[in-house]
Protein backbone atom coordinates (compact mmCIF):
# COMPACT_ATOMS: atom_id res chain seq x y z
CA UNK A 1 0.00 0.00 0.00
CA UNK A 2 1.40 3.51 -0.77
CA UNK A 3 0.99 6.50 1.60
CA UNK A 4 0.54 10.20 0.59
CA UNK A 5 3.40 12.46 1.79
CA UNK A 6 0.74 13.69 4.14
CA UNK A 7 -0.23 10.37 5.74
CA UNK A 8 3.45 9.44 6.13
CA UNK A 9 3.65 12.49 8.00
CA UNK A 10 1.23 11.47 10.26
CA UNK A 11 2.58 8.31 10.80
CA UNK A 12 6.20 10.13 12.05
CA UNK A 13 4.42 12.49 14.10
CA UNK A 14 3.32 9.67 15.98
CA UNK A 15 7.12 8.28 16.13
CA UNK A 16 7.04 5.67 13.19
CA UNK A 17 10.59 5.95 12.12
CA UNK A 18 9.48 3.38 8.70
CA UNK A 19 7.24 6.45 7.63
CA UNK A 20 10.44 8.63 8.01
CA UNK A 21 12.42 6.33 6.13
CA UNK A 22 9.83 6.15 3.25
CA UNK A 23 9.72 9.82 2.94
CA UNK A 24 13.71 9.29 2.68
CA UNK A 25 13.60 7.25 -0.18
CA UNK A 26 11.22 9.38 -2.14
CA UNK A 27 12.68 12.49 -1.35
CA UNK A 28 16.39 12.41 -0.48
CA UNK A 29 17.88 12.18 -3.96
CA UNK A 30 15.82 15.55 -5.13
CA UNK A 31 16.74 17.07 -2.22
CA UNK A 32 20.92 16.41 -3.01
CA UNK A 33 19.93 17.70 -5.97
CA UNK A 34 18.97 20.64 -4.54
CA UNK A 35 21.17 21.33 -1.59
CA UNK A 36 24.37 20.61 -4.08
CA UNK A 37 22.84 23.63 -6.54
CA UNK A 38 23.47 25.80 -3.37
CA UNK A 39 26.91 24.40 -1.34
CA UNK A 40 28.67 22.72 -4.46
CA UNK A 41 30.19 20.44 -2.37
CA UNK A 42 28.77 16.74 -1.87
CA UNK A 43 29.92 15.64 1.38
CA UNK A 44 28.27 19.20 2.72
CA UNK A 45 25.25 18.39 1.21
CA UNK A 46 24.91 15.15 2.54
CA UNK A 47 25.08 16.42 5.93
CA UNK A 48 22.62 19.06 5.00
CA UNK A 49 20.13 16.31 3.72
CA UNK A 50 20.65 14.46 7.07
CA UNK A 51 19.91 17.36 8.87
CA UNK A 52 16.96 18.09 7.06
CA UNK A 53 15.26 14.82 7.61
CA UNK A 54 16.33 14.83 10.99
CA UNK A 55 14.25 18.26 11.25
CA UNK A 56 11.53 16.25 9.22
CA UNK A 57 11.84 13.87 12.29
CA UNK A 58 12.00 16.09 15.24
CA UNK A 59 9.79 18.86 14.14
CA UNK A 60 6.91 16.74 12.52
CA UNK A 61 4.81 17.90 14.94
CA UNK A 62 5.07 21.18 13.66
CA UNK A 63 4.05 20.19 9.96
CA UNK A 64 0.63 21.27 9.22
CA UNK A 65 -1.03 19.94 5.69
CA UNK A 66 -3.02 22.31 5.73
CA UNK A 67 -1.13 25.53 5.07
CA UNK A 68 1.17 23.27 2.53
CA UNK A 69 2.65 20.29 0.97
CA UNK A 70 5.27 18.28 2.76
CA UNK A 71 7.39 17.84 0.04
CA UNK A 72 6.97 22.15 -0.18
CA UNK A 73 8.00 22.34 3.74
CA UNK A 74 10.35 19.75 3.35
CA UNK A 75 12.37 21.53 0.44
CA UNK A 76 12.14 24.45 1.97
CA UNK A 77 13.75 23.45 5.38
CA UNK A 78 17.09 21.97 3.17
CA UNK A 79 17.43 24.61 0.80
CA UNK A 80 17.25 27.21 3.86
CA UNK A 81 20.44 25.00 5.76
CA UNK A 82 21.97 24.93 2.24
CA UNK A 83 22.12 28.94 2.05
CA UNK A 84 22.80 29.63 5.62
CA UNK A 85 25.48 27.35 5.51
CA UNK A 86 27.12 28.90 2.60
CA UNK A 87 26.52 31.95 3.92
CA UNK A 88 28.38 31.11 7.03
CA UNK A 89 31.01 29.92 5.09
CA UNK A 90 31.02 32.92 3.08
CA UNK A 91 31.15 31.30 -0.52
CA UNK A 92 29.52 33.36 -2.69
CA UNK A 93 27.60 31.23 -5.47
CA UNK A 94 28.18 32.20 -9.10
CA UNK A 95 26.07 33.75 -11.38
CA UNK A 96 24.31 31.48 -13.25
CA UNK A 97 24.40 33.56 -16.96
CA UNK A 98 28.47 33.68 -16.47
CA UNK A 99 28.66 29.67 -16.10
CA UNK A 100 26.30 27.53 -19.08
CA UNK A 101 26.78 24.24 -17.45
CA UNK A 102 25.53 25.37 -14.35
CA UNK A 103 22.22 26.07 -16.04
CA UNK A 104 22.16 22.76 -17.87
CA UNK A 105 22.76 21.31 -14.71
CA UNK A 106 19.32 23.01 -13.70
CA UNK A 107 17.42 22.43 -17.38
CA UNK A 108 18.59 18.91 -18.14
CA UNK A 109 18.13 15.52 -16.55
CA UNK A 110 20.94 13.89 -15.66
CA UNK A 111 20.59 10.64 -16.92
CA UNK A 112 22.67 8.40 -14.24
CA UNK A 113 20.55 9.56 -11.89
CA UNK A 114 16.90 8.42 -11.03
CA UNK A 115 13.64 9.08 -8.57
CA UNK A 116 12.81 7.45 -5.93
CA UNK A 117 9.26 6.58 -7.01
CA UNK A 118 8.25 6.72 -10.97
CA UNK A 119 5.34 9.13 -10.13
CA UNK A 120 8.06 11.80 -8.67
CA UNK A 121 10.33 11.31 -11.72
CA UNK A 122 7.87 11.41 -14.27
CA UNK A 123 6.84 15.06 -12.39
CA UNK A 124 10.42 15.87 -12.43
CA UNK A 125 10.77 15.79 -15.98
CA UNK A 126 7.51 17.54 -16.99
CA UNK A 127 8.32 20.27 -14.07
CA UNK A 128 12.12 20.26 -16.22
CA UNK A 129 10.35 20.88 -19.71
CA UNK A 130 8.23 23.77 -18.49
CA UNK A 131 11.40 25.56 -17.38
CA UNK A 132 12.22 25.65 -20.87
CA UNK A 133 9.63 28.25 -21.17
CA UNK A 134 11.80 31.14 -19.95
CA UNK A 135 14.20 33.22 -21.09
CA UNK A 136 17.81 32.99 -20.35
CA UNK A 137 17.33 36.07 -18.16
CA UNK A 138 14.03 35.83 -16.49
CA UNK A 139 15.69 31.77 -15.60
CA UNK A 140 18.94 33.41 -14.73
CA UNK A 141 17.14 35.33 -12.04
CA UNK A 142 14.83 32.49 -10.71
CA UNK A 143 17.95 30.90 -10.26
CA UNK A 144 19.82 32.83 -8.36
CA UNK A 145 17.01 33.55 -6.12
CA UNK A 146 16.32 30.27 -5.57
CA UNK A 147 19.28 28.09 -5.70
CA UNK A 148 21.82 30.60 -4.58
CA UNK A 149 19.72 32.44 -1.95
CA UNK A 150 20.45 36.59 -3.29
CA UNK A 151 18.47 38.87 -2.52
CA UNK A 152 16.81 40.32 -5.31
CA UNK A 153 19.70 43.76 -4.66
CA UNK A 154 22.05 41.10 -4.62
CA UNK A 155 21.15 39.89 -8.34
CA UNK A 156 20.90 43.20 -9.32
CA UNK A 157 24.53 43.54 -8.69
CA UNK A 158 25.86 40.17 -9.37
CA UNK A 159 24.19 40.70 -13.05
CA UNK A 160 24.68 44.44 -13.35
CA UNK A 161 21.51 45.35 -14.14
CA UNK A 162 19.12 47.74 -12.73
CA UNK A 163 16.70 46.52 -9.76
CA UNK A 164 13.41 47.45 -12.06
CA UNK A 165 14.65 45.24 -14.77
CA UNK A 166 15.19 42.13 -12.17
CA UNK A 167 11.66 43.03 -11.37
CA UNK A 168 10.47 42.57 -13.99
CA UNK A 169 12.26 39.56 -15.41
CA UNK A 170 10.62 38.30 -11.80
CA UNK A 171 7.36 38.75 -12.14
CA UNK A 172 7.32 37.92 -15.90
CA UNK A 173 9.01 34.60 -15.60
CA UNK A 174 6.56 33.29 -12.71
CA UNK A 175 3.84 34.17 -14.23
CA UNK A 176 4.96 32.63 -17.92
CA UNK A 177 6.20 29.40 -15.33
CA UNK A 178 2.58 29.46 -14.18
CA UNK A 179 1.07 29.35 -17.06
CA UNK A 180 3.24 26.55 -18.70
CA UNK A 181 2.77 24.50 -15.41
CA UNK A 182 -1.02 25.09 -15.41
CA UNK A 183 -0.92 23.73 -19.22
CA UNK A 184 1.26 20.75 -18.87
CA UNK A 185 -1.10 19.50 -16.01
CA UNK A 186 1.36 20.12 -13.04
CA UNK A 187 -0.98 20.23 -9.58
CA UNK A 188 -0.12 23.31 -8.17
CA UNK B 1 -4.21 46.24 -4.08
CA UNK B 2 -0.16 47.80 -3.07
CA UNK B 3 0.86 47.74 -6.35
CA UNK B 4 4.88 48.09 -5.41
CA UNK B 5 4.42 45.41 -3.07
CA UNK B 6 3.25 42.73 -5.52
CA UNK B 7 4.60 43.54 -7.97
CA UNK B 8 8.94 43.49 -6.86
CA UNK B 9 7.86 41.66 -3.55
CA UNK B 10 5.80 39.32 -4.35
CA UNK B 11 7.65 37.15 -6.30
CA UNK B 12 10.76 36.96 -4.01
CA UNK B 13 8.81 36.59 -1.34
CA UNK B 14 7.72 33.19 -2.76
CA UNK B 15 11.52 32.27 -4.01
CA UNK B 16 12.10 33.27 -0.64
CA UNK B 17 14.82 35.16 -1.10
CA UNK B 18 13.44 38.72 0.83
CA UNK B 19 15.47 40.24 3.39
CA UNK B 20 14.11 40.13 7.18
CA UNK B 21 11.77 43.92 6.75
CA UNK B 22 11.18 43.19 3.57
CA UNK B 23 9.40 40.02 4.51
CA UNK B 24 7.88 41.56 7.25
CA UNK B 25 6.54 44.01 5.41
CA UNK B 26 4.70 41.45 3.12
CA UNK B 27 3.28 39.46 6.05
CA UNK B 28 1.85 42.68 7.60
CA UNK B 29 0.11 43.82 3.76
CA UNK B 30 -1.33 40.32 3.09
CA UNK B 31 -2.64 40.11 7.15
CA UNK B 32 -4.74 42.75 6.00
CA UNK B 33 -6.01 41.72 2.63
CA UNK B 34 -6.71 37.99 1.84
CA UNK B 35 -6.98 38.17 -1.61
CA UNK B 36 -3.56 39.31 -1.66
CA UNK B 37 -2.46 36.20 0.58
CA UNK B 38 -3.83 34.30 -2.26
CA UNK B 39 -2.20 35.67 -4.87
CA UNK B 40 0.92 35.15 -2.53
CA UNK B 41 0.04 31.86 -2.01
CA UNK B 42 -0.31 30.86 -5.61
CA UNK B 43 3.13 32.34 -6.55
CA UNK B 44 4.94 30.18 -3.16
CA UNK B 45 3.07 27.07 -4.90
CA UNK B 46 4.68 27.10 -8.44
CA UNK B 47 8.14 27.93 -6.76
CA UNK B 48 7.60 25.32 -4.92
CA UNK B 49 7.82 22.50 -8.10
CA UNK B 50 11.68 24.39 -8.92
CA UNK B 51 13.06 21.77 -6.61
CA UNK B 52 11.93 19.23 -9.20
CA UNK B 53 13.45 20.60 -12.00
CA UNK B 54 16.89 19.58 -10.22
CA UNK B 55 18.08 16.14 -11.77
CA UNK B 56 18.50 14.05 -8.50
CA UNK B 57 21.43 12.65 -7.11
CA UNK B 58 21.32 9.79 -4.83
CA UNK B 59 22.76 10.24 -1.72
CA UNK B 60 25.38 7.94 -0.38
CA UNK B 61 24.21 4.77 1.65
CA UNK B 62 25.77 6.47 5.16
CA UNK B 63 23.46 9.19 5.00
CA UNK B 64 20.42 7.37 5.11
CA UNK B 65 22.44 4.77 7.82
CA UNK B 66 23.67 7.79 10.35
CA UNK B 67 20.05 9.29 9.88
CA UNK B 68 17.99 6.54 11.03
CA UNK B 69 20.64 5.56 13.58
CA UNK B 70 20.08 8.83 15.18
CA UNK B 71 16.08 8.49 14.87
CA UNK B 72 16.54 4.63 16.44
CA UNK B 73 18.52 6.13 19.56
CA UNK B 74 15.41 8.64 20.07
CA UNK B 75 13.22 8.55 22.88
CA UNK B 76 10.44 9.06 20.46
CA UNK B 77 10.60 6.50 18.81
CA UNK B 78 7.64 3.70 18.80
CA UNK B 79 8.12 0.06 17.36
CA UNK B 80 6.81 -0.38 13.73
CA UNK B 81 4.14 -3.64 15.21
CA UNK B 82 1.86 0.02 16.83
CA UNK B 83 -0.15 0.68 14.90
CA UNK B 84 -0.96 4.61 14.45
CA UNK B 85 -3.24 7.04 12.78
CA UNK B 86 -3.07 8.62 9.18
CA UNK B 87 -3.62 11.76 10.84
CA UNK B 88 -1.42 13.90 12.75
CA UNK B 89 -2.18 12.77 16.19
CA UNK B 90 0.57 14.43 18.72
CA UNK B 91 1.09 11.79 21.07
CA UNK B 92 4.47 12.87 22.82
CA UNK B 93 5.81 13.36 24.98
CA UNK B 94 3.87 10.76 26.69
CA UNK B 95 3.55 10.62 30.29
CA UNK B 96 5.64 7.87 32.30
CA UNK B 97 4.26 4.48 33.09
CA UNK B 98 4.36 3.09 36.47
CA UNK B 99 7.21 0.81 37.01
CA UNK B 100 6.60 -2.94 38.29
CA UNK B 101 7.90 -1.70 41.42
CA UNK B 102 5.35 1.14 41.69
CA UNK B 103 2.73 -1.07 41.19
CA UNK B 104 3.90 -3.79 43.91
CA UNK B 105 4.60 -0.71 45.99
CA UNK B 106 0.42 -0.04 45.39
CA UNK B 107 -0.05 -3.43 46.71
CA UNK B 108 -1.71 -4.31 43.09
CA UNK B 109 0.69 -6.89 42.47
CA UNK B 110 0.95 -8.64 45.58
CA UNK B 111 -2.07 -10.97 45.64
CA UNK B 112 -0.84 -12.13 41.86
CA UNK B 113 2.50 -12.85 42.81
CA UNK B 114 2.20 -16.27 42.98
CA UNK B 115 -0.08 -16.50 39.68
CA UNK B 116 2.20 -14.19 38.03
CA UNK B 117 5.15 -16.60 38.88
CA UNK B 118 3.84 -19.38 37.40
CA UNK B 119 2.78 -17.67 34.48
CA UNK B 120 6.50 -16.43 34.31
CA UNK B 121 7.27 -20.21 34.52
CA UNK B 122 5.18 -21.04 31.37
CA UNK B 123 6.06 -17.99 29.39
CA UNK B 124 9.90 -18.76 29.83
CA UNK B 125 9.03 -22.83 29.00
CA UNK B 126 7.36 -21.47 25.78
CA UNK B 127 10.47 -19.17 25.08
CA UNK B 128 12.65 -21.62 25.45
CA UNK B 129 10.81 -23.74 22.75
CA UNK B 130 10.79 -21.03 20.98
CA UNK B 131 14.46 -20.49 20.56
CA UNK B 132 15.10 -24.23 20.42
CA UNK B 133 13.32 -23.90 17.33
CA UNK B 134 15.04 -20.90 15.93
CA UNK B 135 17.94 -22.58 16.80
CA UNK B 136 17.45 -25.77 14.54
CA UNK B 137 16.11 -23.45 11.89
CA UNK B 138 19.75 -21.24 12.13
CA UNK B 139 21.50 -24.86 12.14
CA UNK B 140 19.89 -26.30 8.88
CA UNK B 141 20.54 -22.67 7.11
CA UNK B 142 23.73 -23.19 8.04
CA UNK B 143 23.80 -26.80 6.65
CA UNK B 144 22.30 -25.58 3.27
CA UNK B 145 24.86 -22.57 3.00
CA UNK B 146 27.93 -24.49 3.75
CA UNK B 147 26.66 -27.52 0.86
CA UNK B 148 26.17 -24.44 -1.56
CA UNK B 149 29.80 -23.36 -0.30
CA UNK B 150 31.30 -26.74 -1.56
CA UNK B 151 29.29 -26.84 -4.75
CA UNK B 152 30.71 -23.39 -5.27
CA UNK B 153 33.85 -24.56 -4.48
CA UNK B 154 33.68 -27.47 -7.14
CA UNK B 155 32.84 -25.16 -9.26
CA UNK B 156 35.81 -22.96 -8.72
CA UNK B 157 38.18 -25.74 -9.12
CA UNK B 158 36.53 -26.82 -12.39
CA UNK B 159 36.13 -23.04 -13.72
CA UNK B 160 40.23 -23.15 -12.89
CA UNK B 161 40.64 -26.13 -14.46
CA UNK B 162 39.64 -24.46 -17.78
CA UNK B 163 41.15 -21.71 -17.76
CA UNK B 164 44.28 -23.35 -17.02
CA UNK B 165 43.43 -25.34 -20.56
CA UNK B 166 42.41 -22.33 -22.35
CA UNK B 167 45.69 -20.35 -21.33
CA UNK B 168 47.67 -23.57 -23.02
CA UNK B 169 45.24 -22.84 -26.07
CA UNK B 170 45.61 -19.59 -26.04
CA UNK B 171 49.92 -19.62 -25.98
CA UNK B 172 49.65 -22.85 -28.91
CA UNK B 173 46.95 -20.14 -30.91
CA UNK B 174 49.83 -16.94 -29.95
CA UNK B 175 52.58 -18.99 -31.80
CA UNK B 176 50.80 -20.09 -34.55
CA UNK B 177 49.62 -16.53 -35.08
CA UNK B 178 53.39 -15.95 -34.88
CA UNK B 179 53.77 -18.09 -37.21
CA UNK B 180 51.27 -17.06 -39.86
CA UNK B 181 52.57 -13.22 -39.13
CA UNK B 182 56.14 -14.79 -40.08
CA UNK B 183 54.80 -16.30 -43.01
CA UNK B 184 53.04 -13.29 -44.11
CA UNK B 185 56.33 -11.11 -43.57
CA UNK B 186 58.21 -13.53 -45.95
CA UNK B 187 55.73 -13.18 -48.80
CA UNK B 188 56.10 -9.44 -48.39
CA UNK B 189 59.72 -9.07 -48.20
CA UNK B 190 61.49 -7.31 -51.19
CA UNK B 191 62.69 -9.91 -53.34
CA UNK B 192 61.34 -13.67 -52.12
CA UNK B 193 60.27 -16.18 -54.03
CA UNK B 194 58.05 -18.57 -53.97
CA UNK B 195 58.20 -22.19 -55.20
CA UNK B 196 55.12 -24.22 -55.88
CA UNK B 197 55.52 -28.09 -55.27
CA UNK B 198 53.02 -30.57 -56.66
CA UNK B 199 52.18 -34.19 -56.80
CA UNK B 200 54.63 -36.63 -58.38
CA UNK B 201 52.72 -40.32 -58.41
CA UNK B 202 49.26 -39.53 -59.21
CA UNK B 203 48.28 -40.71 -56.52
CA UNK B 204 47.62 -37.67 -54.43
CA UNK B 205 46.62 -35.26 -56.89
CA UNK B 206 45.51 -32.79 -53.82
CA UNK B 207 48.32 -32.81 -52.19
CA UNK B 208 50.86 -29.19 -52.95
CA UNK B 209 53.05 -26.70 -50.92
CA UNK B 210 55.11 -23.96 -51.32
CA UNK B 211 58.49 -23.15 -50.31
CA UNK B 212 58.96 -19.11 -49.79
CA UNK B 213 62.27 -17.80 -49.42
CA UNK B 214 63.47 -14.52 -48.63
CA UNK B 215 66.87 -14.20 -48.64
CA UNK B 216 67.21 -10.82 -47.51
CA UNK B 217 65.13 -10.95 -44.66
CA UNK B 218 66.86 -14.31 -43.60
CA UNK B 219 63.53 -16.37 -43.74
CA UNK B 220 61.87 -19.26 -45.41
CA UNK B 221 59.09 -20.59 -44.77
CA UNK B 222 57.81 -24.35 -46.40
CA UNK B 223 53.64 -24.83 -46.58
CA UNK B 224 52.56 -28.19 -47.71
CA UNK B 225 48.06 -29.29 -47.49
CA UNK B 226 46.48 -32.51 -48.78
CA UNK B 227 49.47 -34.37 -47.23
CA UNK B 228 48.15 -38.55 -46.74
CA UNK B 229 48.78 -39.23 -42.69
CA UNK B 230 51.46 -41.80 -42.73
CA UNK B 231 52.06 -44.68 -39.87
CA UNK B 232 53.45 -44.03 -37.00
CA UNK B 233 57.55 -45.25 -38.07
CA UNK B 234 57.16 -42.76 -40.91
CA UNK B 235 57.85 -39.22 -41.38
CA UNK B 236 57.72 -36.63 -44.67
CA UNK B 237 61.39 -35.31 -45.33
CA UNK B 238 61.98 -32.09 -47.10
CA UNK B 239 64.59 -31.72 -49.60
CA UNK B 240 66.88 -29.21 -51.36
CA UNK B 241 68.32 -30.39 -54.42
CA UNK B 242 71.29 -28.58 -55.84
CA UNK B 243 72.52 -30.28 -59.26
CA UNK B 244 71.97 -33.76 -58.13
CA UNK B 245 72.86 -33.44 -54.47
CA UNK B 246 69.75 -34.09 -52.26
CA UNK B 247 70.42 -31.73 -48.90
CA UNK B 248 67.62 -32.54 -46.04
CA UNK B 249 66.39 -29.44 -44.83
CA UNK B 250 64.21 -31.26 -42.17
CA UNK B 251 61.80 -34.08 -41.47
CA UNK B 252 58.13 -33.20 -40.34
CA UNK B 253 54.48 -34.71 -39.69
CA UNK B 254 51.27 -33.21 -40.67
CA UNK B 255 48.13 -32.49 -38.59
CA UNK B 256 44.95 -34.41 -39.47
CA UNK B 257 44.03 -32.14 -42.51
CA UNK B 258 47.27 -33.07 -44.11
CA UNK B 259 48.82 -29.73 -43.08
CA UNK B 260 51.97 -28.06 -42.09
CA UNK B 261 54.29 -25.14 -41.87
CA UNK B 262 57.70 -25.35 -41.57
CA UNK B 263 60.41 -22.76 -41.51
CA UNK B 264 63.48 -23.46 -43.18
CA UNK B 265 67.29 -22.73 -43.30
CA UNK B 266 66.71 -19.34 -45.09
CA UNK B 267 70.76 -20.14 -45.96
CA UNK B 268 69.66 -23.56 -47.23
CA UNK B 269 66.51 -22.79 -48.99
CA UNK B 270 68.18 -19.72 -50.88
CA UNK B 271 69.73 -21.77 -53.57
CA UNK B 272 68.32 -24.62 -55.36
CA UNK B 273 67.72 -26.52 -58.78
CA UNK B 274 64.62 -28.55 -57.18
CA UNK B 275 62.56 -29.43 -54.04
CA UNK B 276 61.22 -32.45 -52.88
CA UNK B 277 59.60 -34.14 -50.08
CA UNK B 278 59.73 -38.01 -49.31
CA UNK B 279 58.56 -40.24 -46.97
CA UNK B 280 61.21 -42.26 -44.92
CA UNK B 281 61.25 -44.58 -42.12
CA UNK B 282 61.18 -42.51 -38.80
CA UNK B 283 64.31 -40.03 -37.98
CA UNK B 284 64.74 -39.91 -41.57
CA UNK B 285 67.34 -40.58 -44.34
CA UNK B 286 70.63 -39.24 -45.35
CA UNK B 287 69.26 -39.18 -49.12
CA UNK B 288 65.58 -39.32 -50.51
CA UNK B 289 64.07 -42.99 -51.03
CA UNK B 290 63.86 -42.62 -54.88
CA UNK B 291 60.29 -43.83 -54.98
CA UNK B 292 59.14 -42.74 -52.08
CA UNK B 293 59.11 -39.09 -53.38
CA UNK B 294 55.65 -37.62 -53.95
CA UNK B 295 55.96 -33.80 -54.65
CA UNK B 296 58.41 -32.23 -56.21
CA UNK B 297 58.97 -28.77 -57.63
CA UNK B 298 61.74 -27.50 -59.88
CA UNK B 299 63.32 -23.79 -60.52
CA UNK B 300 62.45 -22.44 -63.53
CA UNK B 301 65.75 -21.61 -65.85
Amino acid sequence: MSFTDEQLMAKVTAGDSAALETLYDRYAATLLGVVLRVVQDRSVAEEIVQETFWRVWDKAASFDDTQGKFSTWMFSIGRRLAIDTTRRQKIRPHAARNDAEEARMLREPDGSSVAETADLRIEQERVRSVLTVLSPEQYEVIELAYFQGLTRQEIAQATDTPLGTIHTRARLGLQKLRSALESAGIEL
Amino acid sequence: MNKRIEEELFPFYALDALTAEEKAEVEAYIAADPEAQARLVALQDMAAQLPLAVAPVPPAPSVKANLMARVQADSRVVQPAVEVATKPVVKRPSPPQPTWWDRLRQGVAVPMLAGTAALAAIVLFIWAISLNQQVNQLQGQVADLTSDTNVLVENMAALEADNDQLRVRNEVLQQQLQTQADILASYQAPGATTLALGDLTGENPTAAATLTVAAEAGVATFVARNLPPLSADQVYQLWIIRGDLPLSAGIFSVDENGRVTLAVDAALASAYDAVGVSIEPAGGSATPTPDQIILLGAASS
